[in-house]
């Protein structure tokens, strides 16, 4: 199988993630067996609706601010290892290469609500440049602690290197940086403000309708699957797992890592912008910074300091 | 909202059966129906841009100066989008929505099955994408010149309103805001002003129960049984105890079902899914209770010199409610994550001195820090309270005032006098003044909502706060815009 295709069915495999958990979203509303459609139905309603442009937007920027968005996650799950063979695209500096790639999202969301020539937007755009600033750092003090132990920055090197022993058992500490700083990347709930909160009426996505508005929904549903995928590799063996195929069992991971963190968040409000960035600077980043020297004292001790 | 430009136009169809994103214009009286239909159709999604909906529920009576807004909400939806406007309560007087948004569809209640009805029916020719031109009052707010401030940041000034979700009905603020910081804050009210006391002026005794009933449509028992008792007061008429003790267990009735509603609206704007769920469920299942619990209506037997029929058989569904607040009261005090969006925000300067406003919001100010988590604590308690004296009056068989079967018509005369009766409503304590020259109704009408007395204290409360606080302070306070314009 070629790159691009198995890069694409990596994509397909995402995507259909997503859905699942769209489905398990609205069967926890009490949706019944309707929450089997209830999530293409929605896209449905949105690819009828009107496609609206307001008045006064940069036309061309409004337009393309979701391709950006879309073109990195699309970018980020070539380096996701479905399975020892089940990968787009596998460079040395695989997680390196996934951090980089995350920040054109960030930029479509600014350009979103730069463009529409609102205040709201525009509010939404400094929220949303805020997050990326924060999240940035404490997301890579995060991946470092995995790169350590696995002795490589490449995807596959750090999936086979748990084979012993999940990293999520040993380095608990950087799994929980990293969860937040990913709901941060995929603007998820709580850290959703940019685009949420009645004051600013949805926010950077406050004038997108129909189409465009469905492209961003997929986007950001998209982002939040690939980041819960990528915990998959860095903290919980990527694929490995007995009698199960390997892309089954990633999968199936990834799904019950999606819920668990979906479930969880059921329990948060939606933090304050200056919230936020007080839980990146002030406690992911410490955190991080601790959690690097905590597993470079295990891993001297436990591996002798050679993968 | 700017003007819009279509790209791609809609595909008319059949839209039945697909799911439905609408947002909601609440003339006073909606905020209970479209909390309660947040959550029971998944296929009917709230949104919060209109921008983003294919369908506008318009509750009803919609006054006049809010009309613009609604045209301009109307206009920023992508064509195709429906409009339903939902039935106000019977006598509720408003403006013609019909007439600026010729597409607009009338249904009876705002429940799942009337809207999947009306939105098979074809919409109206004409369409709600060119409603009536209709031009919002533009004011100009000045901003300090940059030469003028020690830092030379740029401001902005932001409008939340008049349609939101953070009070029951409409109500503007202006924020002009350094960043995410509030500099200073404007009120704009009067968007569901109705004249009700003058309304009553000229109306006899009895209708002038149905007036007081509209005062808040969200507490209609109270403003009823403030009028009553003013009444009798004229009368010289004095309750007996187990009249008194029914129409106090009625009114915590409703002052509960208004804190649970209350509760499942602001939780729901903190997006704290699950405790919202709780208390929406809560609401709907008090909110239901209330029709079994009295076979007669209260509106019925709250009437000058009427006793009451009461019907004990439902104490164990209260019960296990009561005990269900009680949990979710205790759970919501003890999240220190809720915490995070409710503590050390809202209080009142130490040198504003809250006059006229009272209820849960002002035990809180007494008890406690004052603060938005003070005022969970106090309303949560409070309607822990309140369920508990329904309980009790329910079970104590001398407060059905021993009359059985439909309660006769009251005494609805007015000896020459004056009378002032006060009853703890949902947002504190609701006073009426009558003045009677013996004729066929009231000579002189005074309400003292204690809504209204919150709107002059607004000010004091968002400057220095942070944008997103602003909408949960102002939420935390539970006002009744219908009340509050009087």
């Amino acid at each position: 199988m070629s790159g691009i295709s198995t890069a694409l069915l990596v994509l397909g495999a995402l995507l259909g993630a997503g859905y699942g958990i769209a489905v398990g979203e609205a069967a926890l509303r009490g949706a019944g067996p309707a929450a089997v459609w209830l999530p293409l139905a929605r896209a449905w309603s949105l690819l009828r609706q009107e496609d609206l442009v307001p008045r006064g937007a940069d036309f061309r920027l409004f337009r393309s601010a979701p391709l950006p968005a879309l073109v990195a996650v699309a970018l980020g799950a070539l380096v996701i290892p479905l399975g020892p063979d089940w990968i787009g695209f596998d460079p040395p500096i695989g997680v390196f290469y996934f951090i980089v790639v995350l920040g054109p999202f960030a930029v479509g969301m600014m350009n979103a609500g730069w463009s529409q020539n609102s205040k709201v937007g525009l509010f939404g755009t400094f929220r949303a440049a805020a997050h990326l600033i924060s999240y940035e750092v404490p997301l890579g003090f995060a991946i470092i602690g995995p790169v350590m132990a696995a002795g490589s920055l490449s995807t596959t090197r750090i999936v086979a290197a748990q084979a012993g022993l999940w990293y999520a058992v040993w380095q608990p500490l950087g799994l929980a940086i990293y969860l937040p700083a990913a709901l941060m990347v995929s603007f998820h709930h709580p850290f959703d403000i940019p685009q949420s909160g009645a004051e600013l009426a949805g926010g950077v996505f406050s004038e997108y309708s129909g189409v465009r508005l469905l492209l961003w929904r997929v986007a950001l549903d998209a982002m939040f699957v690939l980041l819960m995928a990528m915990g998959v590799v860095l903290f919980f063996g990527g694929g490995q797992g007995p009698l199960l195929p390997a892309p089954l069992w990633f999968l199936l991971k990834t799904a019950g890592l999606s819920a668990a963190v979906s479930i969880g968040t059921r329990f948060w409000p939606r933090l304050r912008q200056d919230q936020m960035l007080t839980l990146a600077w002030k406690v992911l980043l410490p955190a991080s910074l601790l959690n690097v020297a905590l597993v470079g004292i295990l891993t001297l001790i436990l591996i002798g300091g050679s993968p | 909202m700017t003007g819009k430009i279509s790209l791609a136009p809609a595909r008319p169809a059949r839209t039945g059966t697909i799911v439905q994103r609408y947002v909601v214009v609440d003339g006073g009286v909606g905020a209970h129906d479209g909390a309660a239909l947040a959550g029971l159709d998944p296929r009917l999604v709230p949104v919060d841009s209109p921008r983003h909906a294919t369908l506008m529920l318009v509750f009803a009576p919609i006054q006049e100066p809010l009309l613009p807004a609604l045209v301009a909400l109307a206009a920023a939806l992508p064509a195709a989008a429906r409009v339903l406007i939902v039935a106000g309560p019977p006598g509720a007087a408003g403006a013609d929505v019909a007439a600026v948004l010729p597409g607009a569809y009338p249904i009876a209640a705002a429940t799942p099955a009337a809207i999947w009805i009306a939105l098979d029916q074809p919409p109206a020719a004409g369409g709600v994408a060119a409603p009536a031109a209709r031009q919002p009052t533009v004011e100009t707010i000045r901003l300090p010149g940059r030469g003028e401030r020690e830092i030379a940041t740029e401001l902005a000034v932001f409008s939340l309103g008049p349609i939101q979700p953070f009070t029951a009905g409409p109500l503007r603020l202006l924020l002009t805001c350094d960043g995410e910081q509030v500099l200073e804050a404007r009120v704009e009210a009067g968007y569901a002003a109705r004249g009700i006391a003058t309304a009553m002026r000229g109306a006899t005794w009895r209708a002038g129960a149905d007036w007081a009933r509209l005062l808040d449509p969200l507490a209609p028992l109270a403003g009823q049984l403030a009028y009553v008792q003013a009444l009798e007061q004229l009368q010289g008429w004095g309750a007996p105890e187990p009249v008194a003790a029914a129409r106090s267990a009625v009114l915590a009735w409703e002052r509960g079902t208004n804190g649970l509603w209350w509760l499942a609206r602001f939780v729901g704007l903190v997006a704290l899914a699950r405790p919202a769920e709780t208390a929406r469920r809560l609401a709907v299942t008090l909110t239901a209770l209330g029709s079994a619990l009295w076979p007669q209506p209260p509106t019925a037997w709250i009437a000058p010199q009427v006793t009451v029929v009461a019907a004990p058989a439902l104490l164990p569904q209260l019960d296990g409610l009561r005990r269900e607040v009680a949990a979710l009261g205790r759970q919501l005090q003890a999240d220190r994550l809720l915490g995070l969006r409710t503590r050390g925000i809202g209080q009142l300067p130490t040198d504003h001195p809250a006059a006229g406003v009272g209820g849960p919001v002002a035990q809180a100010n007494h008890a406690a820090t004052g603060d938005v988590q003070s005022r969970l604590d106090a309303r949560l308690i409070a309607v822990t309270r309140d369920l508990a004296t329904v309980e009790q009056a329910m079970a104590d068989p001398s407060s059905s005032g021993g009359s059985g079967g439909v309660p006769r018509d009251g005494h609805w005369t007015g000896p020459a006098g004056a009378a002032r009766s006060t009853v703890a409503g949902p947002r504190g304590p609701l006073t009426l003044t009558l003045r009677s020259a013996g004729g066929t109704g009231p000579t002189a009408v005074t309400w003292e909502r204690p809504s209204a007395a919150w709107l002059p204290l607004l000010p004091a409360l968002l400057v220095g706060r942070r944008l997103a606080d602003a909408e949960v302070i102002v939420a935390s306070l539970d006002l009744a815009m219908a009340e509050a314009d009087g």
